[in-house]
């Protein structure tokens, strides 16, 4: 036990003294101040902030059991093992992955309407004309995939869309 | 005509040259918080080392009323100087002369420097400042562009290239910088893309600024299109200088050593900084600094795919590149952009003698949707191409995790490192401790009566066997298991013995790398 605490108070010392140290040579070591508690991490699982990353000139010695009180420290699960890190800007702003609709026809194109062929509950074969969606300049049919029946037409003429937006849904 | 006089009439026509776009166009310029081309050229190189060639330069066009306009020096100053004592060729383009647009006479004056830095074997130094082609010359702009861009492709591996962005480059002028090595750019005053927000808008409906489209911070984050990222362009500036001391003059040549200077090992003290938890995170880039030079890294592309950190550092006075997984940020995973990050590192330091170093501490290739869909096969595949190709001395040290395709990956002894180390905590293994002893145990912990209790169980009998050096190294995977406290001494004298290496490699054309 006793050696230990020698330990400790060795160490604490020696923090300190790096850190003076480190403030001689221009570095620097001061605390950011959003000191964040280790309960506030979970909920940065969900909406992870990015701080400010340094330049690599002034990347502060942090030591290891005050890493959280830098970084935003998320779980990282990983074959079981959860790892603590943090995520990149890329990574938490990347789009979930949804599984598609066949029955849904979207805009492959941002662009305009210009025709719309079907109305709801029209009857279609296989590769029938649905629309005209207009985008770079080219008039591009949109056909049906399928034979089937439309349960909704979700656009008018004359209608800007976006990318992937839902045109036309069959039932 | 006397000496006095026609060397007057020299000073005229000079004078005439250098006063650019003329000073309202300059005020312009200021205003944007923007230095002139010639204010650039002069902040990076050495004190009276800049030597101007092609000053009188004119352009040819006629047509649109052209022929009644003089645009000095055609809106680029080229010419040849020092870093640090170092020959350079540079060129900067000159934004207060025709909007720095690129016509016939202007494209020549950049590819006739080129030819120079090829000739003369040296860095080129490009400083991109234009609004694009000049539309009144036509075809002849477009000309321009691609001999600039064939040139960039025939000195790339022989000569360093340095592009700065330092205003718009768009179109296809941003095809010159993504082909050189290495792209600076500066907060609010850099842009780079191909098509800008007005023709996005018209075309696809979609309204973005140009900052969030193609500023500094997006192509030094998100795209990874710019290497080094600064606020100011004094900032970026003294980037440039750090950097050519850490490249040679071309690929024949060796980069100069340095005094040597020992690492700063109170403060970056491997006790304090380096948990030997796998689970814990630390800043990898702190380890790198407890072993080289005076503590000192220079980081490329900080900014992107920060999960590995690639960058130089001198180890007893020579330049060495550093490739090291980074696990605080996703858990140092190899990812899409990882891969590539490092790949193009890795390729241009062989192409330029810089011996490597690489450090392991990665779980292994992120799992992901959105990650398979991106590529990360033909992706991640670079990663092995780069160090398998590179012929370099390749030094490898096993921090702590090192499992499965991850291990492979990261210069292991089988892509032919040169010495492959591993500290005491390393964990090489096939995967993880938890994944393993659930695939390998499925059936007894399944089968048991309190599987939670047999998982833990086998989970650490799993640790005590494999998460550890020990394993590889009794096979010879492993070079040495060495305490941490000798890296240093380990990686020095590792390069000192690889000074002559040599591999023979088969001939070939060229590989097909995984693009």
């Amino acid at each position: 036990m006793e050696k230990n605490t020698k330990k400790e108070e060795k160490k604490s010392e020696e923090v300190v003294d790096s850190k003076i140290t480190a403030l001689a040579q221009g570095q620097t070591t001061k605390k950011t101040s959003s000191k964040k508690s280790a309960k506030d991490n979970k909920n940065a699982i969900e909406t992870p902030k990015l701080k400010e990353k340094k330049n690599p000139s002034d990347v502060e010695i942090v030591e290891t059991e005050e890493i959280s009180d830098f970084y935003d420290i998320v779980s990282f699960n990983w074959e079981g093992t959860s790892y603590n890190t943090t995520l990149s800007k890329k990574y938490s702003i990347k789009k979930k992955y949804e599984i598609p609709n066949h029955k849904h026809v979207k805009a492959f194109i941002p662009g305009t309407i210009q025709k719309v062929y079907v109305a709801d509950g029209d009857k279609v074969k296989f590769n029938d004309k649905l629309l005209v969606l207009e985008a770079m300049k080219m008039k591009n049919n949109l056909l049906a995939p399928f034979a089937g029946v439309i349960k909704k037409v979700y656009v008018k003429q004359g209608a800007q869309v976006a990318k992937n937006e839902i045109l036309v849904e069959f039932k | 005509m006397s000496l006095k006089s026609k060397t007057l009439e020299l000073k005229k026509r000079m004078q005439d040259a250098l006063q650019g776009g003329g000073s309202k166009a300059i005020e312009k310029q200021a205003a944007m918080g923007k230095k002139t081309a010639r204010e650039r050229i002069l902040s990076i190189l050495d004190p009276n080392s800049f030597h101007e060639y092609d000053l009188l330069v004119e352009h040819t066009a006629r047509d649109f009323d052209m022929d009644k306009k003089t645009l000095p020096g055609d809106g680029v100053i080229t010419g040849t100087g020092k870093i640090g004592g170092h020959p350079v060729c540079i060129y900067a383009q000159d934004f207060t002369v025709a909007g720095g647009s690129l016509g016939l006479m202007h494209a020549r004056k950049i590819t006739k420097i080129m030819d120079h830095a090829m000739k003369l074997k040296v860095p080129i130094i490009g400083i991109n400042d234009s609004g694009g082609a000049r539309i009144q010359e036509g075809v002849n702009s477009l000309a321009g562009y691609g001999e600039i861009f064939y040139r960039n492709t025939l000195a790339s591996g022989f000569i360093p290239q340095i592009s700065v962005i330092l205003g718009p480059c768009a179109g296809g002028a941003v095809y010159s910088p993504a082909l050189t090595d290495f792209v600076f750019v500066v907060d609010k005053i850099s842009k780079m893309f191909i098509t800008g927000p007005e023709v996005i808008k018209t075309v696809l409906g979609e309204e973005i600024s140009m900052e969030e489209l193609g500023g500094a911070k997006v192509q030094a984050e998100i795209t990874g299109n710019a290497h080094f990222f600064a606020l100011s362009e004094e900032e970026c500036f003294n980037q440039i200088k750090k950097l050519v001391t850490f490249i040679p003059w071309n690929n024949s040549k060796k980069v100069d050593p340095y005094p040597v200077k020992l690492p700063k090992s109170k403060i970056y003290n491997i006790e304090k900084i380096f948990p030997t938890d796998a689970k814990i995170p630390y800043d990898v880039r702190n380890v790198i600094k407890s072993v080289v030079d005076s503590s000192e890294f220079f980081e490329v592309q900080e900014l992107f795919a920060a999960n590995i950190v690639v960058g130089f550092a001198r180890l007893n006075g020579e330049s060495v590149g550093f490739v090291a997984n980074q696990p605080l940020v996703l858990a140092g995973v190899l990812d899409v952009d990882s891969s590539d990050k490092a790949a193009r590192f890795i390729r241009f330091c062989n192409a330029f003698n810089i011996p490597l170093v690489t450090l392991v501490d990665l779980p292994g290739y992120l799992p992901g949707i959105d990650q398979e869909h991106a590529g990360v096969i033909r992706h991640g595949a670079k990663i092995l191409y780069a160090y398998s190709e590179a012929t370099v001395p390749k030094i490898t040290v096993i921090l702590r995790k090192a499992y499965g395709g991850g291990y492979i990956a990261m210069c292991s002894n089988h892509l032919r490192a040169d010495f492959v180390f591993a500290w005491p905590t390393a964990e090489i293994a096939v995967m993880g401790p938890e994944g393993a002893a659930n695939i390998i145990f499925r059936n007894e912990i399944q089968s048991a009566d309190n599987p939670e209790e047999v998982r833990k169980l086998k989970v650490k009998e799993y640790k005590k066997k494999f998460a550890n050096p020990y394993v590889a190294a009794a096979y010879g995977y492993v070079d040495a298991v060495i305490d941490t406290k000798e890296t240093r001494k380990f990686l020095i004298h590792a390069l000192e013995i690889s000074t002559n290496k040599t591999e023979i490699r088969p001939q070939k054309k060229h590989g097909i790398p995984p693009f």
